[in-house]
């Protein structure tokens, strides 16, 4: 009898021997704001100081810089010499911008919020669309898993980085890296919006952007994956659209003639807007893995691909694509690159941020023989994106906006720095 | 269920044979106690599996030496598996014997690191430490077999990080019950 129990005593405690798993990182956690603080907030202020990079739009000599997450500078740029900071448009978790007319659209996380600016010294809210991105997220600490959102706390305006320790049941743990689930964990990010023509109804932006504005629509891509089209023919009551699928993992946007081209880490996509609100699917081109901002100019298309950062890759290159036939687009050819970032056209002048190498300037007469003829180049800025526009090419630099006159590319002359 | 029914076997085996290696020995004379080795180096390899919520072989090697009829020490290195990752424990191990026979029940108690099979890569392995209770029966002059139960810890870190985030730690305690059987050499 004893033996029975002890070997019944001893099974039961073999029997509990069960493994544990816990996953310890430092994880993005949430910091809500009620719905009605958020939409509450906002509104132009005196001018202050930038502290943080952001994308650059320019338009009727104003210069404006997105400062990701709270708001707008206006800068007075009449004077590329001497540029004025004239105030602070307050707008939270703003990414991006355009203007369009004298409306200006920007997004305020969930939100795109319309302001007038008739009188640019003071913009007048004119209207809310509210959860037109229902996945926008505030911008992160990117390398951190994210804990699951509950959007009936409120929105999400910020994170804070915690040291999270918790077990793991069944291999599901409580982080999300969100491929399928309601909440992706990078928000609108770096994108901005832009407009390539430069026609003077539009702003005209960098070329990383996720935003842009195509006749009487403006198309925002948000998580990579879904392409927003908004008409605003109406300007103060803009219309949204259903949302449109994409794949790859959009990062750029560029509009062209009747076309958006993006950039994803392995290619390039084309989508027609014969039915602007509901863009189609044209082509595709596949290059090597990298971040790709495109350009587009006299029906050739150029692409920097770079390699690091979240798009991974190891090649470093400009690419050439003959677009002539839109339907079937042909890499003509691929020139070596340090680290491109951004890049903008202007005539025959191609400009490209190559990381460490600086801003280059490369006489584009012949796209095809593009990248042997270097005309100039910065070496002491680290370029990200650029603005040309009427032999001023404004800059966007780690510490800085630069902007330089290449009304003479052969000595291009460096007008003004605006520090950060 | 197979783990369970041999888990069951095994438990049977030891303790029987422990039970009857006790009876054994109280029927011995005072001459046969008096056969014990007193010290000198003893070997053993030992095969074995670690269940519970799951199931890993085990092998290992021990040197060691015995210092009286009672205490032996040792230095032990093998090779086992959890979860799909190769290990190989790095330990060492106190004994006491029970009896101050050369077949004696024997208690066990082992702490070491259990290495990554590679060395590069995010399995960073980790501490371990387990306590056994044992049989060893002699079936000839420097030959012996040893059977024993116990119970078996492992703190296993991985670094892997399948989403690229940084300083992402996946640790999994390790509890499990063990059964060894082994060949003795002295």
């Amino acid at each position: 009898m004893k033996k029975t129990v002890l070997m019944l005593g001893i099974l039961a405690l073999l029997g509990a021997c069960k493994d544990k798993v816990r996953q310890e990182y430092i994880a993005n956690v949430p910091v809500y704001t009620a719905y009605e603080t958020f939409r509450s907030d906002g509104g132009f202020e005196g001018a202050r100081p930038i502290t943080q990079k952001g994308n650059i739009y320019f338009k009727d000599d104003f210069l404006f810089m997105v400062e990701p997450d709270e708001g707008i500078h206006f800068i007075d740029n009449s004077n590329p010499s001497s540029p004025v900071q004239t105030g602070f448009l307050k707008i939270w978790g703003a990414t991006g911008m355009s203007i369009k007319g004298d409306y200006l659209y920007a997004n305020s996380l969930i939100d795109l919020v319309i302001y007038d600016l008739s009188t640019i010294t003071t913009p007048v809210f004119v209207d809310r669309m509210e959860d037109v991105f229902p996945t926008a997220l505030p911008v992160s600490e990117k390398n951190y898993p994210y804990k699951t959102i509950d959007k009936n706390l409120g929105v999400v305006t910020s994170w804070t980085q915690e040291k999270v320790s918790e077990d793991v049941t069944n291999g599901n743990p409580s982080w999300v890296n969100c491929f399928q689930c309601d909440f992706e964990t990078i928000g609108l990010g770096d994108g901005g919006f832009s407009e390539g023509s430069g026609s003077g109804q539009t702003s005209i932006s960098g070329s990383i952007t996720l935003f842009t504005i195509l006749n009487d629509y403006l198309y925002v891509v948000e998580e990579g994956n879904f392409l927003h089209p908004i008409n605003i023919s109406n300007p103060t009551a803009p219309v949204a659209h259903d949302i449109v699928g994409l794949w790859g993992g959009v990062e750029t946007i560029f509009p062209y003639q009747n076309y958006l081209f993006m950039g994803t880490p392995s290619g390039i996509l084309i989508y027609g807007t014969d039915s602007p609100n509901n863009p189609n699917y044209i082509a595709s081109l596949s290059h090597a893995r990298g971040c790709d901002p495109v350009v587009v100019k006299d029906d050739y298309a150029y692409v920097t691909v770079r390699s690091g950062g979240p798009c991974g890759g190891d090649v470093n290159q400009l690419d050439v694509i003959d677009v002539s036939t839109i339907s079937n687009p042909i890499l003509k050819q691929s020139f070596d690159m340090k680290n491109p970032h951004g890049l903008g056209i202007d005539g025959d002048l191609l400009f490209i941020c190559d990381g460490e190498a600086g801003l280059k300037v490369y006489d584009a007469s012949n796209p095809l023989t593009v990248g042997d003829h270097l005309s100039h180049q910065f070496k002491n800025i680290q370029a990200t994106d650029i603005i040309p526009f009427n032999t001023i090419a404004m800059v966007i630099g780690d510490d800085g906006i630069y902007q330089y006159d290449y009304s003479n590319p052969s000595e291009m002359i460096l007008l003004s720095k605006i520090s950060f | 269920m197979k783990i369970i029914i041999i888990s069951a076997t095994l438990l049977l085996t030891t303790i029987s044979f422990g039970q009857n290696s006790v009876n054994e020995l109280e029927k011995n004379s005072p001459d046969d106690i008096t056969k014990s080795v007193v010290s000198g180096f003893y070997n053993r390899v030992n095969v074995g599996v670690l269940g519970g919520s799951a199931s890993s072989p085990s092998f290992n090697i021990i040197n060691g030496y015995r210092f009286n009829q009672r205490w032996s020490a040792g230095f032990g290195l093998g090779v086992e598996q959890f979860n799909w990752n190769r290990y190989i424990p790095v330990f060492v191990e106190g004994n006491y014997n029970l009896l101050k026979t050369n077949t004696t029940p024997w208690l066990n108690l082992m702490v070491g690191y259990e290495l990554p099979n590679q060395n590069i890569g995010p399995n960073r392995g980790g501490f371990t430490w387990g306590g056994k209770f044992g049989f060893s029966y002699f079936i000839a002059e420097h030959v012996g077999i040893s059977t024993s139960i116990g119970y078996r810890y492992a703190n296993l870190k991985d670094e892997t990080n399948w989403w690229g985030w940084e300083d992402f730690v996946t640790i999994t305690d390790i509890n499990r019950y063990e059964f060894r059987v082994g060949v003795v050499f002295k």
